[in-house]
């Protein structure tokens, strides 16, 4: 329930804007508890990727140094109406989540 | 002999007392505020700036300077057309939890709504006084007291449940205006007491509410980093996403965040005293619709 994520598609004169905001602790694994004074073990999406159609377009491999709730933005050309947006990631930890969006 | 000096003494006073009682160290001076107006009685003359989205846009110039960004009250923030963040977010946890929970307990949406199940546009009309509790209730009080009664859990105010379920309500009412009458009753009495409340100094540093947010105040002059703006419209917004703190935060953590800011020690969220001043607040908020969910 806590990982969840929400996916935004445009379709403005053929370039095809997706936004995609990612529910993610995004632990470094260097912050202390302040309660503890112990470092919280790492917990960060380290593969974050895009498929139109099941073909990957875009594979970012990030670290802790993204913030909280990671928000990716950017723009698509070459996709028609009614293609499948797919957006996944995985995290450090094992954990991942994905969501389909469709070009209107 | 002894007689004699009092009356010296009270002579000295006569001329002290006057000059003393120029500065009022427990209530900052009073302006008139005419709750019949709501949001349109706004006294800092920047309403016309923020007044519906075209003014904003017509207005869009003045947020260029750093200085004057403060006539905006912020509502240049909702008119983002692709406003996405993680106040989306609570909103979906919120209706997730809201419809869990009726499914495991049916009657919640029922009490949420106080009899009917459409909750649509009933954040509009809060805070309110309920006659069967006998208290003013705001919209998280409502939710604490729901949970506490259908579901025997508590979503304490202040919490990240109660908050995500109160923006999901707040949202269902995205565009309504607000809608309260503190023209009589204990509606009127809260109003009254949030009005005191909002003039006393408190703290510290001895500042009070109004001595950030009215003309003639520290209002549209730098307080450290920041311009204060105008108290009017700002209920309209909350609960909000806010940046700096990474979180939604409810109306009652602001005020906990404002009085730790004057050096006084918070209220807890729920207390009293805060019931009164969101009357207040709400009250100057009154015509303004409502922007769900909203980054600040």
């Amino acid at each position: 329930m806590s990982n969840a994520m929400k996916v935004r598609v445009k379709n403005k004169n053929g370039v095809v804007d997706v936004k995609v905001i990612i529910n993610h602790p995004m632990e470094n694994g260097l912050r202390p508890n302040p309660q503890t004074g112990q470092k919280i073990p790492a917990h960060f999406i380290n593969q974050f990727k895009i498929l139109v159609n099941d073909e990957e377009v875009l594979v970012s491999r990030c670290t802790g140094g993204l913030s909280k709730n990671p928000f990716y933005g950017f723009k698509l050309t070459d996709v028609k109406a009614n293609d499948k947006i797919t957006v996944s990631w995985s995290d450090n930890k094992g954990q991942s989540g994905s969501t389909d969006a469709v070009v209107n | 002999m002894k007689a004699r000096l009092f009356i010296a003494v009270t002579a000295l006073h006569a001329i002290v007392l006057p000059a003393v009682a120029e500065t009022n160290f427990n209530t900052h001076p009073r302006f008139e505020i005419n709750p019949e107006l709501g949001v349109a009685g706004d006294f800092s003359g920047t309403y016309k700036h923020w007044r519906d989205p075209s003014a904003v846009e017509q207005f869009a110039s003045v947020q260029t300077d750093s200085s004057n960004e403060w006539m905006m009250n912020g509502k240049n923030m909702d008119i983002v057309e692709d406003d996405f963040h993680p106040g989306h977010l609570a909103v979906d946890e919120g209706e997730k939890l809201v419809n869990l929970w009726e499914h495991r307990e049916p009657g919640f949406k029922a009490c949420l709504g106080s009899g009917s199940t459409d909750l649509e546009g009933i954040a509009a009309r809060y805070p309110l006084y309920d006659e069967k509790l006998g208290r003013v209730m705001t919209l998280a009080a409502r939710v604490e007291h729901c949970s506490k009664k259908v579901l025997w859990k508590n979503f304490k105010q202040g919490s990240p449940m109660n908050a995500n379920i109160t923006l999901y309500l707040k949202s269902l009412s995205n565009g309504q205006p607000i809608q309260i009458a503190v023209d009589s009753g204990p509606m009127k009495e809260a109003y009254l007491r949030g009005e005191t409340l909002f003039y006393k100094r408190v703290g510290q540093l001895n500042f009070a509410c109004a001595s950030c947010h009215t003309p003639g105040s520290i209002m549209g002059n730098r307080l450290r980093g920041e311009v204060p703006s105008t108290p009017f419209g700002d209920v309209s917004h909350y609960p909000t996403y806010r940046s700096p703190v990474g979180e939604v935060e409810v109306l009652h953590k602001r005020f906990m965040r404002c009085l730790k800011q004057m050096r006084a020690k918070p209220l807890k969220p729920g207390d009293p005293a805060y019931v009164d001043l969101e009357v207040f607040y709400t009250s100057m908020s009154n015509g303004y619709p409502i922007t769900a969910p909203s980054i600040r």
